[in-house]
């Protein structure tokens, strides 16, 4: 009795909160948060008032006219009423600015919102096209602010993304929650309506939001900006034409270079640095390593092929130790420098926030386990990987040999040669000179002469001139000395070539040991990248021999927030914690589980148009004994489309007089099956049983054609015929 | 499509409804404004079940007995009345309902005078007006179909059968019945105020309906009621659903909080017949869902004893608690 008494209040009450809700996604960009809360208790307050309105007085058309007309004109005269205001000088001085823009928008937005509010709900009362449309709004306005989203483009409504970064809240999970609200207010009217016409379009619109929702929403990441690294490391930046390749292409070069396909490190003279600070990823260390250079070198790729103009990657047959590929399963990388008294293996998980198109590694990388290999909530991709990492002092290093024995002739030729300027010979031979006799013929001796060369006489600047010069790296090395690393890196490789040994530019990340702070997580960010030349020594692989001009007029990268750093090395671990060794493509994302839904959706609604065909067309084939019966319930569908359903507990005579008036065959449809079901073995179908079945489909045909269509639409009307 | 289109003729269950309808016609033809009490008191009669009705004073209740009562011819033979009627007073005695031996000097034995039960059609008028024992005598009778007068049985008529009433509203001085007193009767029918029409239409007619035997409607012979009754028993087909429907019935009253004590197996049993005479009225040789939504809170109501007085009509106690097993009746049809 008493839930007989509050329903229409619960009622009301659901559907206010409903436009409630929509009013605050819809308006919520176009106005400050004063006039989000006014419009949102305006829409609440004006459904109810015109429910209570329709239903306290029977009101007649003219009445609902004379309500709509005043609710109209107090809607628009708060709106004029907020425009004077605005113009009031008095009034800023007496709230303050931020006052009064508040007050004239929370009227504004109340006024109309809740005019507009009384309106729908009236019009809603009185006619079935408006109560669609009430359900539309209520759904559009939902699916809007989603669509807002789509591709993870977090940037409306402003007030509701904003409050939620500021929280550390993920703001597509606000709006999956406010949908996830809309949705189930829907759901209760839905459950709720009496009305029963209403049911199908309801219903519609509950089928229509969900789709929307999972269709647009997408998780996204955190929000970064695309690193301006120039090294081409990143997958945004290799997409892009760059300026430097652009002014080469200029003069003539650039043809040839193309029909390469191979990948070079590109000669700037104006580098750009403004995604310096931006995170790229995050690396977690499983063991403490001092590098000995004092620097963590994460290689991407290595640029060793001379192909008469400059140094290229090289096809599959060297640099073998490099990763060219993420790996879908655990691989060991093949050329991995052995374990000797030089390296060590070293556990390190990595977590990237922006694409890459290559992994990186820590020098040197034996063995890599993708993590993920799909977008997650954080991060991009995660993997982890075991380097063998230098341990050996530079120093103890000395009286190796370059190299490998068993290197072929071809593989030292790919790894010395280097352009045929004479120059370099010279200068190479002229700085050996200064070693003292001992270390003359010493491979690590001579790279070291060529360092401390550059060393003291190069200078550091992001701004040069060589791009456009024939060879870039012969331009810097024997002119003005003015470059940046990937100068320093090819005229070192260059030289080092030119005394025999095999040397080739790594590039990737380079992180000062100082930057993790005693922690273990180490933030890579844009500005971290780096190209650096490396020497092969043997028995040890790849040896980095870096530079570090003294002059510099470029200030090098501040260290990074340590509270960002820990904060994201935190998070790796826990989500490598989460999913500590799995096969990679079994984690479910957002993405993933949205097209799951998606298919199932599609799925279940292609199972129900086929049940619900069956369940038609069957009785026409079925024997004569199953007829009665199959016709019976056939005819119960049709009727259920059309919304009429046997209430609880009413018999099937009394449902068949009810729609006598409807389809006046089906009274004696019902007394065959009954007499089928509950007649014994008596009941077999008469001959005319098909003319009935067909005189009902006539009968029904005089419905509404809008009726049977939205009746044909509904693959669920069958399972509610009882 | 009917069903005398699709039985075949000669039909002993066409004949029960042949009798059955004469009957219904003569009975109509007196009493107006009744139809749906008229069909419930024909059930009975087939089913062999008693009626207790419900009403005030004049509201044609004895016009209803009477006319039921000339509508069937008594046996040639046996010199009973076809319709008696009994009004019950507290002063009334055993003896005055059942007959009593009376001693014959002449033969120097007791000769038995039957009374008035020994009849086709009883109507016991006011029955909670009399005490208990007279009560009690005259339920014998109805259970038993007999008289025990001094060790010696008096078989009653086959077709016997009591229509008793008590009037819901003047209860000073009464003797209300029990439960188990109750569940004799197979229908207690509550009689609303007929409608307005059919009230003009009782005093337009009454000239005519004074004449007591028209003469196109010939009254029906007792034997054909009881080969009617025969034949609906042997003929009319009733599902095991429907026996599945009665006793999910009978238990979810007997589960109701509401209800202190419910219907008996007994009545379950004395309501298949009925369902059956039903469906034999309504021209179906099967007992259907819509017999059991119609009949069976008239059959259940006056047995269900609510915990509380005045928490629900049980009438309508009755008719809520079987929309669940009604419901699955119903369902149950499809899946087969």
């Amino acid at each position: 009795m008493i839930l007989e008494a509050l329903r229409p209040n619960v009622l009301t009450s659901l559907r206010a909160a409903a436009l409630a809700l929509a009013a605050v996604v819809v308006i919520s960009p176009l106005t400050v948060a004063a006039g989000v809360v006014a419009a949102a208790v305006a829409a609440f307050a004006g459904a109810c008032l015109a429910d209570a309105y329709q239903r306290r007085t029977a009101a007649g058309p003219l009445r609902t006219r004379g309500a709509a007309i005043a609710a109209g004109s107090i809607g628009l005269g708060g709106a004029v009423l907020a425009g004077w205001l605005a113009n009031q000088p008095s009034l800023t001085s007496f709230l303050g600015v931020a006052g009064a823009v508040a007050l004239i928008e929370a009227l504004r937005s109340a006024s109309v919102i809740g005019a507009f509010a009384f309106l729908l709900r009236t019009a809603a009362a009185r006619g079935q096209l408006a109560a669609v449309a009430e359900v539309g709004i209520v759904a559009a306005a939902v699916s809007i602010s989603f669509a807002a989203h789509r591709g993870g483009q977090v940037h409306r409504p402003f007030a509701l993304s904003d409050w939620a970064w500021s929280h550390g809240i993920d703001p597509a999970l606000v709006f999956l929650v406010l949908g996830v609200a809309a949705t189930g207010l829907l759901a209760a009217l839905l459950v709720s309506e009496t009305r029963r016409y209403r049911l199908p379009i309801h219903a519609l619109a509950i089928v229509a939001l969900g789709l929307l929702v999972v269709t647009l929403v997408r998780v996204s990441g955190l929000p970064l900006n695309t690193p301006g690294s120039g090294l081409g490391l990143t997958g945004e930046a290799a997409a892009q034409p760059q300026e430097g390749r652009a002014s080469e292409g200029k003069d003539g070069k650039g043809q040839r270079r193309d029909n390469l396909q191979l990948d070079d490190l590109p000669f700037r003279d104006d580098y750009e640095s403004d995604g310096d600070q931006a995170p790229v990823a995050v690396v977690v260390l499983h063991d403490d390593h001092s590098p000995p250079a004092g620097v963590y070198y994460f290689r991407q790729t290595a640029f060793s092929h001379y192909n008469g103009f400059r140094l290229v990657e090289s096809a599959s047959d060297y640099d073998r130790d490099v990763l060219r590929i993420f790996p879908s399963q655990p691989w060991d990388v093949p050329d991995a420098p052995p374990l000797s008294g030089s390296r060590a293996p070293l556990p390190t998980s990595f977590g990237l926030l922006v694409d890459h198109v290559k992994p990186f590694a820590l020098d040197s990388p034996a063995r890599v386990e993708p993590r993920s290999v799909v977008e997650d909530f954080r991060f991009q991709r995660t993997y982890h990987v075991i380097s063998h990492v230098q341990t050996l002092p530079y120093v103890q290093m000395l009286g190796g040999r370059a190299g490998e024995p068993h290197w072929s002739a071809e593989a030292w030729a790919h790894y010395t040669s280097h352009p045929a300027d004479p120059r370099y010979r010279k200068l190479a031979r002229s700085l050996v000179e200064t070693l003292s006799p001992e270390y003359q013929e010493d491979p690590l001796a001579r790279a070291m002469a060529v360092k401390s060369y550059l060393d003291e006489q190069g200078i550091y600047s992001l701004k040069s001139q060589h791009a456009s010069a024939e060879d870039p790296a012969a331009s810097f090395l024997f002119g003005d000395l003015t470059g940046y690393c990937v100068h320093f890196a090819h005229a070192a490789t260059y030289l080092y070539r030119a005394l025999g040994l095999p040397a080739r530019v790594a590039a990737g990340y380079a992180v000062p040991e100082a930057d993790r702070a005693g922690g273990s997580a180490l933030l890579v960010r844009g500005g971290n990248a780096h190209a650096w030349p490396e020497i092969h020594l043997e028995g040890v692989g790849w040896v980095v021999v870096d530079l570090a001009p003294e002059t510099a007029l470029d200030g090098g990268l501040a260290a990074a927030d340590p509270e960002l750093q820990r904060l994201l090395g935190e998070m790796l671990r826990e989500q490598l914690r989460e999913v500590p060794f799995e096969e990679p493509g079994a984690r479910w994302t957002p993405a993933d589980l949205g097209a799951r839904v998606r298919q199932l959706l599609l799925g279940l609604l292609a199972l129900g148009f086929a049940l619900k065909w069956w369940r038609r067309l069957v009785p026409w084939v079925a024997p004569a004994a199953a007829r009665p019966r199959l016709f019976y319930r056939a005819a119960l569908d049709r009727l259920s489309e059309l919304g009429e359903r046997r209430r609880f507990g009413e018999t099937r005579e009394a449902f068949a007089l009810r729609q006598t008036s409807r389809a006046p065959s089906f009274p004696q449809l019902t007394e065959v099956h009954l007499r089928a079901a509950f007649g014994g073995g008596a009941g077999v179908a008469p001959e005319n049983l098909l003319d009935v079945a067909r005189g009902l489909r006539q009968e029904l045909s005089v419905t509404p054609l809008w009726r049977r269509l939205l009746g044909g639409l509904d693959p669920t009307a069958w399972m509610r015929s009882r | 499509m009917t069903i005398s289109e699709t039985t075949p003729a000669g039909d002993p269950l066409i004949e029960a409804r042949d009798v059955l309808a004469r009957i219904r016609a003569r009975v109509l033809h007196q009493v107006i404004g009744r139809d749906d009490v008229i069909d419930l008191v024909l059930i009975a009669l087939v089913a062999d079940g008693h009626v207790l009705l419900e009403d005030f004073p004049g509201s044609g209740k004895t016009t209803l007995a009477k006319a039921l009562g000339g509508a069937i011819r008594a046996p040639e033979d046996g010199g009973l009345a076809s319709f008696r009627r009994i009004q019950f007073t507290p002063d009334l005695l055993p003896s005055d309902v059942t007959g009593l031996s009376v001693f014959d000097p002449e033969r120097g034995a007791f000769d038995f005078r039957p009374g008035p039960v020994f009849t086709q059609i009883l109507l016991a008028d006011e029955i909670n007006r009399t005490s208990p024992k007279v009560q009690a005598a005259l339920l014998e009778a109805m259970g038993e179909k007999q008289v025990t007068l001094d060790n010696v049985t008096h078989p009653l008529d086959r077709l016997f059968f009591v229509i008793a009433t008590q009037n819901p509203r003047d209860l000073a001085g009464t003797y209300p019945l029990p439960v188990a007193q109750l569940d004799r009767f197979l229908f207690k029918v509550r009689m609303e105020p007929i409608d307005r029409e059919a009230e003009l239409e009782v005093l337009r007619t009454r000239r005519e309906r004074r004449d007591e035997d028209p003469a196109e409607l010939p009254p029906v012979g007792q034997e054909e009621v009881l080969r009617a009754r025969d034949a609906i028993d042997a003929n009319v087909m009733v599902d095991d659903a429907i026996h599945e429907c009665l006793v999910d019935t009978a238990a979810a009253i007997r589960a109701d909080d509401r209800v202190a004590q419910a219907a008996s197996t007994r009545s379950l049993v004395l309501s298949v017949p009925a369902l059956q005479a039903r469906a034999a009225l309504h021209g179906r040789d099967f007992v259907s869902s819509e017999d059991l939504a119609d009949l069976l809170p008239w059959v259940l109501a006056h047995r269900i004893e609510a915990v509380a007085l005045g928490s629900a009509e049980p009438y309508d106690l009755a008719r809520e608690l079987m929309a669940g097993p009604l419901d699955r009746l119903a369902r149950r049809s499809l899946r087969r």
